[in-house]
């Protein structure tokens, strides 16, 4: 947010100080009413006379701007961009919140919301979030999902020999796959390669 | 420059016709039982007409068409209705099926014969090969009364009999040429008059001057039918390059044979075509190549649909020690099969078992070496390298902007790969991630 406003600050100036030029030459040339068109044109006297008027224009909206960022403010805690900084930034809604920024909001202000829910980010950014929030972090066991049939490639059996592309998705045009059991995991491991945070591994 | 017509690229694989193509067509015993799947073709699956318990007879249409593009079903033995339920096809999807158990007497129904044929008209041509339940028999499966109803904007002036059986090992279509020369005729007669066409052609691969010659003669009397030899290369027989081949013309990106006024239909379809008309008789058996060096007695056989392929494989002196790997259709579009239980069905062209020695692993494939041996033979003039590397990265968009779904699956880039990789399977894979 800092960023775009410094952002615009620079352009209203640049675009404020462009005109001023044009302006400040314009009536010190003498083109408009009630002045006398002059012949010679002192360079020295312009410039003077721009920096001056530049100064001053410029030292009332630089005010004028100032004023209104204080004014208008958004108040945000400091904790919040700090928290959202060490999340995983999956957005996967596995904390119950619509993306990580929300969350870093929530546990920054909600006493109710735990530190540890960044299910991505792993006991590392739990602590992080912990030590930022000043929450305590309550040691939790981590929560794997695991096939309940145990039938990993060492038990079940295979109707037949698979050979081609590595992958479950080629796998499955081959018959529905060469398990035995046409639920089961067909073991290529395509998930596994999915997964950009490591949720997901093939061990069997 | 050889005389004989041909397309451009492709490869020259070992035909190994030797095999089986001296072997007559013989006619396979009755089994015991028939497993028919309502879905043997392209478009939707037939309804069952019958339920567990229904007494049937050879002919009877056991299921019925659900919309334009489909084909009814028929039984090929009389018997009994003993289940109806999901069972393994040759293409390897599990498909509801009608399971008939053979009552051991064979008996028909009345076929409604039609002796004098040629007056009938077009429409009626058509009623009576949609009724059959006929449908491309070269292994696409496509109805045929479909094929032979092309959108009034789309001028068909040819008709193309593919007789060419580019695939090794499969002599099927060339037995039915060799023995059944007139009926072929016949039948391609019949197609050209429900699509009003003037010009016959059949194209036929040099390698079997047999059935060329046999043609030749049934052919001698017709004006407007040509034989023409082709030059013996693999895809061959693909339906645009026996376009290319015989009419010189190019079937666009995307396009279908009659965006280029042709029609093109297998021996196997014009034989069944007539006698549909003929006899009305329904499409209840075909002639399947069974052969291969893991099959003890190769052979020609006319099998009924619905056949289980264990069956089949029986009646040819089952399989050799050390038989590896059975294949449904040929080797370059063929099946592997998991089970010998699966039908034999309207595209089933042959069922091929490798021994040992024949077999080739690509279990070992490495990473694309950019040799480009593929581009030379790719019958499409796509670029089969990139499209794999693509489907194997996961980058199925831009597979699909270079003309993936241009691709036949003919297989000519895995047979050249030195790299071994499954190139007809990255093929599939990336078409089953991105709608066409």
């Amino acid at each position: 947010m800092i960023d775009l406003n410094n952002r615009v600050k620079i352009l209203v100036f640049i675009v404020t100080a462009g005109l001023l030029l044009f302006c400040s030459s314009a009536l010190y040339a003498g083109v408009g009413g009630g002045v006398e068109v002059r012949e010679t044109v002192d360079l020295i006297e312009l410039v003077e006379f721009t920096a001056v008027f530049l100064l001053g224009i410029s030292a009332v909206f630089g005010m004028g701007l100032a004023f209104a960022a204080k004014k208008f403010a958004v108040k945000e805690d400091p904790r919040v961009d700090q928290v959202s900084d060490v999340l995983a930034h999956a957005h996967c809604g596995a904390c119950g919140f619509p993306g990580c920024r929300q969350y870093a909001e929530q546990v920054v202000l909600n006493p109710d919301v735990k530190p540890t829910l960044c299910t991505p980010g792993g006991e590392a950014t739990a602590e992080a979030v912990a030590r930022i929030t000043g929450k305590v972090m309550e040691q939790t066991e981590p929560r794997i999902a695991r096939v309940f049939c145990q039938g990993g490639c060492t038990k079940s059996v295979r109707r037949f020999k698979y050979e081609g592309v590595k992958d479950c998705k080629a796998a499955i045009l081959a018959s529905g796959g060469d398990k035995g059991c046409i639920y089961g995991c067909l073991g290529y491991g395509s998930c596994e390669r999915a997964c950009p945070f490591g949720a997901i591994s093939m061990n069997d | 420059m050889s005389k004989t017509a041909t397309f451009e690229r492709g490869i020259h694989p070992k035909y190994h016709k030797e095999l089986a193509s001296e072997k007559s067509i013989a006619r396979a015993a009755l089994p015991d039982r028939i497993v028919v799947p309502v879905s043997q073709h392209i478009g939707a699956p037939a309804k069952p007409e019958v339920v567990i318990g229904d007494e049937v007879k050879r002919g009877q249409v056991i299921g019925s068409t659900t919309g334009f593009v489909s084909s009814p079903i028929h039984s090929s033995i009389s018997g009994k209705v003993i289940a109806i339920a999901d069972f393994p096809t040759s293409v390897g999807k599990m498909v509801q099926s009608i399971v008939i158990e053979s009552d051991g007497k064979d008996e028909p129904v009345v076929f409604n014969e039609n002796p004098d044929y040629a007056g009938l008209s077009p429409d009626d041509i058509k009623t009576l090969i949609k009724d059959a339940g006929i449908v491309g028999m070269g292994g696409a499966a496509f109805p045929t009364n479909v094929k032979l109803s092309p959108p009034k904007e789309k001028r068909i002036d040819t008709v193309i009999i593919n007789g060419a059986e580019c695939e090794p090992y499969l002599t099927a279509d060339h037995r039915l040429m060799a023995e059944h020369p007139k009926e072929v005729v016949e039948g391609l007669k019949i197609i050209m008059k429900s699509l009003g066409v003037k010009e016959g052609h059949i194209g036929i691969e040099e390698n079997k001057p047999d059935a060329i010659e046999a043609m030749r003669s049934a052919v001698a009397c017709e004006t407007d039918i040509k034989i023409w030899p082709l030059e013996v290369k693999y895809p061959q027989g693909a339906e645009k390059m026996l376009i290319r081949a015989i009419k010189g013309r190019e079937v666009p990106s995307k396009g279908l044979p009659m965006d280029v006024g042709a029609v093109v239909q297998n021996v196997g379809t014009a034989l069944a075509v007539y006698e549909a008309v003929r006899f009305g008789k329904p499409l209840i058996e075909r002639v399947v190549t069974i052969t291969g060096t893991g099959i003890k007695e190769p052979a020609n056989m006319m099998v009924r649909i619905g056949t289980l392929m264990s069956d089949v494989i029986e009646q040819c002196g089952g399989l050799v020690e050390g038989a590896v790997k059975v294949i449904s259709g040929g080797p370059m579009m063929g099946f592997a099969q998991w089970t010998l239980d699966v039908p034999v069905v309207k595209g089933t062209s042959g069922i091929l078992v490798m021994a040992h020695d024949e077999y080739v692993s690509s279990d070992e494939y490495s990473a694309c070496i950019r040799c480009g041996s593929c581009i030379d033979v790719c019958p499409m003039g796509l670029n089969p390298s990139i499209l794999s590397i693509y489907a194997e990265k996961g980058f199925f968009e831009d597979a699909k902007e270079n003309n993936l779904f241009d691709c036949f699956e003919c297989g000519s880039c895995a047979y050249v790969c030195p790299a071994k990789r499954p190139m007809v399977q990255f093929m599939r894979l990336a078409k089953s991630q991105v709608k066409p």
